[in-house]
């Protein structure tokens, strides 16, 4: 919220406040002032209501007193009690009465009524007439009125009392009359000479005349109601609710006023003077009274709150009248102070505002008093601030862009452009070269320069054109601050062209790294003495930042250069490892290629035996089904016997089957298939095919073929081919011999390392020691008709299993060869080392 | 000479072969002995009866062909019928040479194996026979004294007596006693019968 705003609501409360506390202790005052006497007013108006009501009564109850001394009814009770006639007494009487009937309207009716003849009539005078004349009723009218509750209460009365009987509704003939007449009877007895009774005098007061004016008695929004004991309604201000128990739908004021009621209960009955009660709460006076000394009846009077309270509202709505009068006033006054008072704070708060708009909203500087005072040190808080604030912004700019900028270069000519932007007039960043003239290269420069740097030649060295700020920044490592360069006689050789570049003064900064100083960042000010301590020592900063980020840049530079070379060189790596693998796996090829060519070569040479294992089971196979056939054509057939070869054509058939997948695989060009197998059952069936060439040559073969051998991973084809040129040669190599058996000895068994080592040994002419190193070597023969390949082969074979194979000269004679594959379950192991590796 | 069913002895290193020959000669009625290899053919006990040889010429140890030289050197008579899987001819030149009554290649039909066994056991009875006469021969030949074997081995060369005597140094006389006692012993009807018979001996005595 805004101050004016503020102050111009605190004056409006507080005048709003005052005035309210005035005008509620007002209000207050006159509510306890008026109250107790609008209340007395009220009840003694209620009061006087009862009394009224009972006093008009009261006549009556006089009249029904005197009358009994007069003459004419002295006269006809005479003659009642006589059994006399009364002549012409009933007619005065009559007369009398008509009188008296037309003098007071709210008697309603008169009476004599004869006791000893049961209660009939003997004068009745009322309003029966017509258009309600009054008239003395004939004779023949007369009623019997023995059984009235008002004939029974009186007959019972001792001479000169008087019964008043309870208020009703008049009745003709037994029904209420229409319109209602409210009424009352007033009798008392009249005794003969005798002592008895004899008569009743009884009156019937028309009450309407009371009620009606008990009506017009309340004034305005005032309410008041007539009940009797029991709490019916005989006055109220909505009719229908009038004698509801007579009419049989009796309504009763307990349910309208329960307090007041309730008080008179606890106060017993009332005392022929009117006894009053009151609910302030409600606004409710109750009057108690008899009816003259009849019926207990009850004047109820009820005020609205409004009206008793009317005076202490109207004190109340006056107040308030002059409170909001005196709170617009105040409004008024408060908004002008306000703004009076607060223009030249706004004016504060604006420029606080706009404190970073360019140029800044003017100061109240001239305002007079504690403002102007609070202005003008603002506006010298507000320019220090702005310079500083124009520094760090520097700050942190040059540090961003050392962050980003990619190499020396670039980043000294970033942090001379954020110094311009700055508000620097030039800046430049220049290196102390180690050359023989120790010259100043500028490397970076923003700003107003116009070949200021270029022309000026720098050096550090310490000679007369190396005196100036840069070359002493460089020499000594410190920072040079010129404060006025048109008088500082340091500037001797470069006053004029910085004077002409609207240079006044000038810092020059050392850049460091571990090893001294090795630049220089000048900054030029259009101001004199522009590098104040908190300047230099901010600019400072700057200095050694951007020091630090071309360290750190050139160690960038050196790390990317070393990395791009580690690159390169894993990159040659690659490949050359690519190549290598390339190469391997041609040769591979090659070799696979090889050893299919030496393979089909070998078992070309294998011939005989091959036949002779097909042969064998296809021998087996005619001669059983022959036989069988013959069995078959015995008298009798012998099945026995014919089944049982028939048994063995289909063994043999498999039999036959096997050979020639088994020959056919070793014919067959596949790649290298690597998978577990039994180097045991490889080598028998090795056996098997170079029988032929075992018998030809007188070879006999022994094997030792370890039993439970592991399973080596290997490609059975060429793991086979290799021991079949072992065979082969082992054989070769005894067919010379004559003088001791030809024996091959073939054993595989499990070597320390897991590995399945095969051993084929031979009886033959062995291998000259010389030739040993040579045995592998491709195209190397001892044999005239060899090739020279099968070793060779062999050899590699074994070693792309990951194994050896080696010569070695026999016990006595021959030749021991060895080789050796890792089993299955070794290979697996060593194949997650190297996975893990 | 007492069991005449003529007996087949098998050496094959093949159990399935034979096992497969044994079915096929038993079922016309041969006798069948099997062999895996010739030691164990050696340690056996040869039947009396006519008999030949199935041989397989590729056997462990020593071959087909090895037995055959063997028998031979030992002066036993056995036909031979030579069966193997895979033939050259040098080896098939050798085994005929050596008297081989057939040289058959694996697979081969039933019936010429038959044949040729029927052929081998009919050359062996009659083998057994000569083998009787010729030794019931020797037997008279080793009656005769050295003089009259001297005067026989020169009478059947067609030289007469009187060269004879003069080849002795005896007289004509005692050539023409000799001649006549040895003739009566060795049963000859005739000089061509005597040459017939010093012939077989001869033969025998060559090839001991």
């Amino acid at each position: 919220m805004r101050l004016s705003t503020r102050l111009t609501l605190a004056v409006v409360a507080l005048v709003v406040a005052t005035t309210a506390a005035v005008g509620m202790f007002t209000y207050f005052g006159i509510k306890a002032a008026i109250l107790p006497e609008a209340f007395a007013r009220i009840s003694q108006h209620t009061y006087e209501r009862a009394r009224d009501l009972s006093e008009s009564i009261g006549v009556s109850r006089l009249d029904a007193l005197s009358f009994r001394g007069t003459n004419s009814v002295a006269a006809i009770v005479g003659a009642q009690v006589s059994g006399a006639p009364d002549g012409e007494w009933r007619a005065v009487l009559g007369a009398r009465l008509i009188s008296e009937l037309a003098s007071k309207p709210e008697y309603y009716r008169f009476r004599l009524i004869g006791v000893a003849n049961g209660g009939r009539e003997l004068v009745r005078v009322d309003r029966s007439g017509p258009s309600g004349a009054i008239r003395v009723v004939p004779a023949a009218e007369l009623q019997q009125t023995g059984d009235r509750d008002y004939f029974q209460a009186a007959v019972r009365l001792a001479p000169d009392e008087v019964y008043v009987s309870p208020v009703r509704l008049s009745r003709r003939n037994g029904n209420i009359e229409f319109p209602y007449v409210p009424m009352v009877h007033t009798a008392t007895p009249l005794y003969a000479s005798n002592g008895r009774i004899a008569a009743l005098i009884v009156i019937t007061v028309d009450l309407r005349w009371a009620f009606g004016r008990l009506r017009n008695s309340v004034g305005d929004g005032g309410q008041i109601y007539l009940i009797n004991a029991d709490g019916d309604y005989l006055v109220h201000p909505d009719p229908s609710q009038e004698f509801g128990f007579e009419l049989g739908t009796p309504v009763r004021a307990h349910n309208d006023f329960p307090v007041i009621l309730g008080q008179i209960q606890s106060e017993g009955t009332a005392a022929q003077a009117p006894r009053t009660y009151l609910n302030e709460d409600r606004g409710v006076v109750l009057a108690a009274f008899e009816l003259a000394g009849g019926p207990q009846l009850a004047v109820i009077e009820k005020v609205p709150p409004a009206l008793i309270h009317a005076p202490a509202l109207a004190a109340a709505r006056s107040s308030l009248i002059v409170g909001v009068l005196a709170a617009l006033i105040a409004a008024a006054l408060a908004l002008a102070l306000a703004g009076s008072l607060t223009r030249p704070l706004k004016q504060i708060t604006a420029a606080v505002d706009s404190f970073r708009e360019d140029p800044p909203i003017a100061l109240p500087t001239d305002a007079a008093g504690e403002i102007g005072a609070l202005a003008r040190a603002f506006e010298s808080m507000e320019q220090r601030l702005r310079r500083v604030n124009r520094m760090y912004r520097t700050i942190i700019i040059c540090n961003q862009r050392l962050i980003r900028m990619p190499d020396e270069e670039t980043l000294s000519q970033a942090v001379c452009e954020t110094m311009v932007e700055g508000g620097y007039r030039m800046a430049w960043v220049g290196y102390g070269l180690q050359d023989e003239n120790r010259s100043i290269v500028p490397i970076a420069q923003a700003g107003e320069d116009h070949g200021y740097i270029v022309n000026l030649h720098l050096t550090w060295a310490d000679t007369e054109r190396g005196s100036g700020p840069g070359a002493r920044c460089i020499r000594q490592g410190t920072v040079q601050v010129t404060r006025h360069i048109p008088t500082d006689p340091t500037y001797g050789f470069w006053r004029e062209e910085a004077i002409k570049r609207g240079y006044a003064s000038s810092i020059a900064m050392p850049l460091k790294d571990a090893e001294g100083t090795f630049g220089v960042l000048g900054v030029y000010s259009d101001v004199a003495n522009a590098f104040d301590e908190e300047e230099v020592r901010m600019l400072t900063r700057v200095a050694d930042d951007l020091a630090f980020g071309i360290v750190a840049a050139r160690d960038r530079a050196e790390r990317r250069k070393a990395e791009e070379q580690l690159r390169l060189a894993l990159k040659a790596e690659a490949i050359q490892k690519q190549a290598e693998e390339r190469y391997r796996l041609a040769l591979r090829d090659a070799q696979a290629e090889l050893a299919h060519v030496s393979r089909i070569t070998t078992m070309g040479e294998l011939t005989a035996s091959i036949a002779h294992e097909i042969n064998q089971p296809l021998a087996a196979i005619a001669s059983n089904s022959d036989a069988s056939s013959r069995w078959l054509a015995g008298d009798p057939p012998n099945l026995r016997e014919a089944r049982g070869a028939l048994a063995r054509v289909a063994e043999q058939a498999r039999r036959a089957g096997d050979v020639l997948k088994r020959i056919r695989t070793l014919l067959k060009k596949n790649r290298p298939e690597y998978a577990a197998l039994d180097l045991n059952d490889a080598i028998t069936e090795v056996l098997a095919l170079t029988r032929v060439e075992q018998q030809k040559n007188r070879v006999a073969v022994r094997t030792k073929l370890s039993a439970g051998l592991p399973p080596v991973l290997g490609d059975r084809v060429q793991l086979q081919q290799v021991v079949l040129n072992l065979v082969m040669n082992g054989i070769e190599a005894m067919s010379a011999v004559v003088d001791r058996p030809r024996v091959l000895s073939i054993h595989t068994y499990v070597e320390d390392g897991g590995g399945v080592q095969v051993r084929i040994e031979d009886t033959g002419t062995g291998f000259d020691p010389n030739v040993a190193p040579r045995l592998f070597d491709p195209f190397f023969t001892t044999k005239a008709d060899g090739m020279g390949m099968g070793l060779a082969i062999s050899r590699s074979i074994v070693e792309a299993h990951g194994g050896r194979l080696t010569v070695s000269p026999g016990v006595l004679h021959g030749a021991v060869f060895r080789f050796s594959i890792s089993s299955a379950a070794a290979a697996a192991t060593k194949d997650k080392a190297k996975d893990a590796a | 000479m007492k069991d005449t069913t003529p007996t087949v002895i098998v050496v094959d290193d093949d159990p399935a072969v034979r096992e497969a020959l044994r079915s096929l000669l038993q079922s016309v009625g041969l006798k069948v002995v099997l062999f895996g290899s010739v030691a164990e053919f050696l340690r056996a006990k040869l039947p009396d009866g006519p008999s030949c040889l199935v041989l397989d010429i590729r056997l462990p140890g020593q071959s087909g062909l090895d037995l055959q030289d063997e028998l031979a050197k030992a002066d036993i008579h056995l036909p031979v019928i030579f069966i193997t899987g895979h033939a050259d001819v040098p080896m098939s030149v050798r085994a005929m040479k050596a008297g081989a009554v057939e040289f058959l290649t694996k697979p081969f039909r039933d019936q010429e194996l038959l044949d040729a066994i029927q052929l081998a056991i009919g050359r062996d009875r009659t083998q057994r026979e000569e083998d009787t006469a010729v030794a019931e021969l020797r037997q008279r030949h080793q009656s005769l004294t050295a003089r009259e074997k001297e005067v026989l081995a020169l009478v059947v060369t067609g030289r007469r007596n009187k060269q004879i005597a003069g080849d002795l140094g005896v007289s004509e006389i005692t050539v023409k006693v000799h001649r006549g006692n040895l003739v009566r012993k060795m049963g000859a009807r005739s000089l061509a019968e005597l040459v017939r018979m010093a012939d077989r001996l001869g033969t025998s005595r060559a090839t001991s």
